[in-house]
């Protein structure tokens, strides 16, 4: 039975869902769905951004503004949306092949620009919607479809490189817990600047590895940790097993539009601001 | 009055302080001015020139002779051979004289004079006194220009007196002997601007609020000069990590209701292609400012070339509706830089505007009375419960809602999607969405540029060229015998406005000039209307071509040689 109630879209096709019975996205968007109730947002108050994956498709299926995007764009369109427009709440989503593997450069300078966007990785650590292969994040020596004799390349950890790069909110959770989980994108939201939350989701179709049982076996969530301290937190982000959750680390910084001088005195949105005509005509006849 | 002035010096030399201090001034005591530059791709070293043309009405073609030429390089004289005549006067250092020249090259030492005054950086300063003085320029005016380029009172003051001991060179020897007929031009509204400003100016103009670009010779040039306006304009100028970033930024500003564009080159855009095919499939407007280059790879980084059309025309995957224009000249690109903004946000679609480097270096006196301003409209509307961002439509136009404003959703998507924006792979659906798409291209082309027609109303020969190459082609097309032959110059590529196919269907010899090897152009005009051209004339060198090489071209296609 679904909690969704505001967010549960109501558009013809929004109904039929892809995500396989038991899929970690259906916790993921409940969290999700309870993160925008406990902020008292409205659906037209938020704009997801997707790129390309199962985890992307959760624009359909949540009721919210929505652009479902390329494989691992996700981030400078969204960066962008929220340069239009900094009253609109506005997340980048998508899977770890999504983001970590194609859209692995705008990861690391999305992390650099610190736009006030909340980027949320659905971890599940392999490709689901098409079907199995290995991903940025697959454990080393799991067997899958394009790596039938064993992954060797070792794992992205996420959460110590955006840490390197004095990234502004640092957090991952996990979707087998609902409460935590709805919290951490409450934080991240709230947090003025580039947020990144990394849930472990499990693949029940194509990852017999890392399951319900397996996250809940192999993590914990992390207990009077201090976020201000980076060394501490860089130093958590290596423990491997059981592996921590919770917020890591938080370093408040001007955000993207805040640099902006078209925002330091007008703080109208850019989408609402007419043309300067006279003031360019001025302008050449002054200057040139 | 019609002079050619050719400035040639080693990259780094900074002979291009000579060619906007001479503009300025020249432009300053009212005589109209044209500049171009040809220059290698490094920073320091190999050997670059600036032609500037100072004539008393509005000469913007590229002239290869010159009638002054400074060198500032022993190297000079060689690479600039082409440009000399019999009767171009040579100005260097004595010691750059070649026994070919000796007639008529007249020794003058800049650098000396510059060495003597602490630094040979002023060798340019001091050249730009000298070529003041030649054409009677105050001095009151040629120490404004330098005020103005150089802000800090020291630096200026020091080039003041540079400029000065150019006045004295030119004053105290044979040199003075020149004397110029100097006639000036009708006072106007003019403003001395570049192709890259044009193309910015337009933009701005055009309301556009948002440039994400990656930096790519030579297209650069647009972004350097909206970054610098951050402070006085409302637009947000950025820096992306790569050329998939900054197009994927510019549909995220269209998408959230904000005008916006990338400035890029071929190998630029080639990244970009995918984000293109997103706009085109989400239906979600966007502009693109293309300077082409030579290519393909890195190809030859700042040269010019007009070979990117086949690029724009083709890329991406699918099928979808696209607007091609390529501005004829300064005054132009205002207008069609708003014009493409305009398509694009009316049809929602893909708006492209192809430059060159050549175009990017032009620098002229623009007449502003001249400058046409659309009034940019809002296309956007407030959104409504059961809003369907695809609604089927008989023109195939939606009304484009964003989010945030207005109660309806706003689901945008790059899969195939029904109405509301949801992805769907019904047959029937699918089917529609692509026509609602494809017949958005009807509206685009009814409202496709003219192409200008010059020449008689009969006539036997047609020339035709677009973009960058119109000033030019003009200008040698008015010197040739052209009584029985017409000029058609485009400034929208594509779709085609069909009057042109008028135009092309009564000539019995049509001639394409292109600054490229497989006559692009002349491809596009065989594939829309099944016309083929007579006789193809293309340079491909990375090298613009000059009105008295292009003259002699056409008069040899003419006499069928």
């Amino acid at each position: 039975m679904s909690t969704l109630n505001e967010f549960e879209p109501k558009r013809p096709h929004s109904f039929d869902v892809s995500w396989c019975p038991g899929c970690g996205n259906f916790p993921l968007r409940e969290a999700l769905a309870l993160a925008f109730k406990k902020l008292d947002l409205k659906p037209t108050d938020i704009a997801i951004v997707s790129g390309i994956g199962q985890a992307a498709k959760i624009v359909h299926y949540i009721n919210t503004h929505g652009f479902h995007t390329l494989h691992g764009r996700a981030i400078p369109i969204a960066t962008a949306l929220k340069v239009a427009n900094p009253q609109l709440v506005v997340i980048a989503e998508g899977g770890d092949g999504d983001m970590y593997s194609e859209g692995g450069n705008h990861f690391l300078h999305g992390i650099r620009r610190n736009s006030d966007i909340t980027v949320i990785i659905h971890n599940n650590q392999i490709y689901g919607l098409t079907k199995g292969q290995g991903s940025p994040t697959t454990m080393i020596g799991q067997h899958t479809t394009t790596q039938p004799f064993g992954v060797f390349e070792e794992p992205l950890n996420a959460i110590a490189l955006a840490i390197t790069l004095n990234a502004s909110f640092v957090a991952r959770g996990y979707v087998g817990n609902k409460e935590h989980t709805a919290d951490l994108i409450v934080q991240a939201i709230k947090h003025k600047g580039f947020s990144i939350v990394e849930l472990f989701q499990p693949c029940v179709s194509f990852n017999k590895i890392n399951t319900y049982q397996w996250y809940s076996e192999h993590t914990y969530i992390m207990q009077n940790h201090d976020p201000k301290d980076k060394m501490l937190a860089l130093q958590k982000s290596f423990e491997d097993d059981p592996l921590p959750l919770g917020v890591f680390y938080v370093n408040e910084k001007n955000a993207f539009e805040e640099n902006l001088l078209a925002y330091k005195i007008d703080k109208t949105p850019l989408y609402k601001r007419d043309t300067q005509v006279d003031k360019i005509k001025r302008f050449i006849s002054d200057n040139f | 009055m019609d002079y050619t002035i050719v400035l040639t010096a080693a990259a780094g030399q900074g002979v291009e302080t000579v060619e906007t201090l001479v503009s300025k001034a020249f432009k300053e005591d009212g005589f109209f001015v044209f500049s171009d530059k040809e220059y290698m791709s490094r920073v320091r070293g190999g050997i670059n020139s600036t032609t500037i043309r100072v004539s008393s009405k509005e000469n913007k073609g590229y002239k290869q002779f010159a009638d002054f030429l400074f060198l500032f390089t022993k190297q000079a004289i060689n690479h600039s051979k082409n440009r000399i005549f019999k009767n171009t006067a040579i100005f260097g250092e004595e010691d750059f004289a070649t026994d070919e020249y000796k007639s008529q090259f007249y020794p003058i030492s800049f650098l000396k004079v510059s060495k003597d005054l602490g630094n040979v950086v002023f060798a340019n300063t001091v050249a730009f006194g000298f070529i003041s003085a030649m054409f009677q320029i105050s001095t009151d005016i040629a120490h404004k220009a330098i005020t103005e380029h150089f802000k800090n009172p020291e630096i200026a003051q020091k080039n003041i007196i540079a400029c000065n001991e150019g006045y004295k060179l030119f004053k105290e020897n044979a040199y003075k002997n020149i004397t110029l007929e100097v006639e000036k031009i009708k006072k106007g509204n003019y403003a001395l601007l570049s192709g890259s400003q044009a193309v910015a100016f337009g933009a701005l103009s055009a309301n556009a609020k948002f440039l994400s670009f990656y930096p790519m010779s030579p297209s650069t040039d647009v972004a350097i000069f909206l970054a610098h306006q951050m402070d006085k304009f409302d637009i947000v100028v950025e820096q992306f990590e790569d050329e998939i970033a900054a197009v994927n930024a510019a549909i995220g500003a269209w998408f959230g209701g904000v005008r916006s564009f990338v400035t890029t080159s071929g190998g630029g855009y080639a990244l970009m292609e995918e984000g293109v095919s997103l706009a085109a499939m989400s239906e979600t407007p966007l502009v693109i400012h293309l300077a082409q280059r030579p290519a393909p790879a890195t190809g030859l980084p700042t040269r010019t070339s007009q070979s990117d059309l086949n690029l724009v025309l083709y890329s991406s995957h699918g099928d979808f509706p696209r607007a091609i224009f390529s501005p004829i000249n300064l005054e132009d690109a205002f207008f069609i830089v708003q014009k493409a903004f305009d398509i694009a946000d009316k049809y929602q679609c893909v708006s492209y505007i192809l430059t060159d480097q050549f175009f990017m270096s032009m620098m002229y006196n623009v007449d502003t009375s001249h400058l046409k301003f659309i009034e940019p409209k809002s296309y956007i509307i407030q959104t409504f419960n059961d809003y369907k961002r695809y609604e089927l439509t008989s023109s195939g136009v939606s009304k484009r809602g964003v989010p945030g404003f207005g109660d309806g959703i706003i689901v945008a998507n790059g899969n195939e999607h029904d109405e509301y924006g949801d992805i769907t792979e019904d047959e029937d659906l699918t089917k529609l969405m692509l026509e609602k798409r494809m017949k958005k291209l009807n509206g685009i082309k009814d409202e496709a540029i003219a192409p200008i027609y010059i020449g008689p109303e009969k006539y036997k020969n047609l020339i035709v060229c677009y973009g960058s190459l119109y000033e030019t082609t003009k200008e040698a097309y008015e010197q040739i015998d052209n009584s029985d032959t017409g000029l058609l110059v485009y400034s929208q590529l594509y779709p085609l406005n069909d009057k042109g196919f008028e135009y092309l269907s009564k000539a019995q010899n049509i001639i394409f000039v292109e600054q490229n090897f497989s006559s692009q152009f002349a491809q596009l005009i065989f594939r829309e209307y099944g016309i083929k051209a007579n006789k193809l004339i293309n340079k491909y060198t990375g090298r613009e071509f000059f009105v008295e090489e292009l003259k002699k071209l056409l008069q040899d296609s003419l006499e069928g040689k």
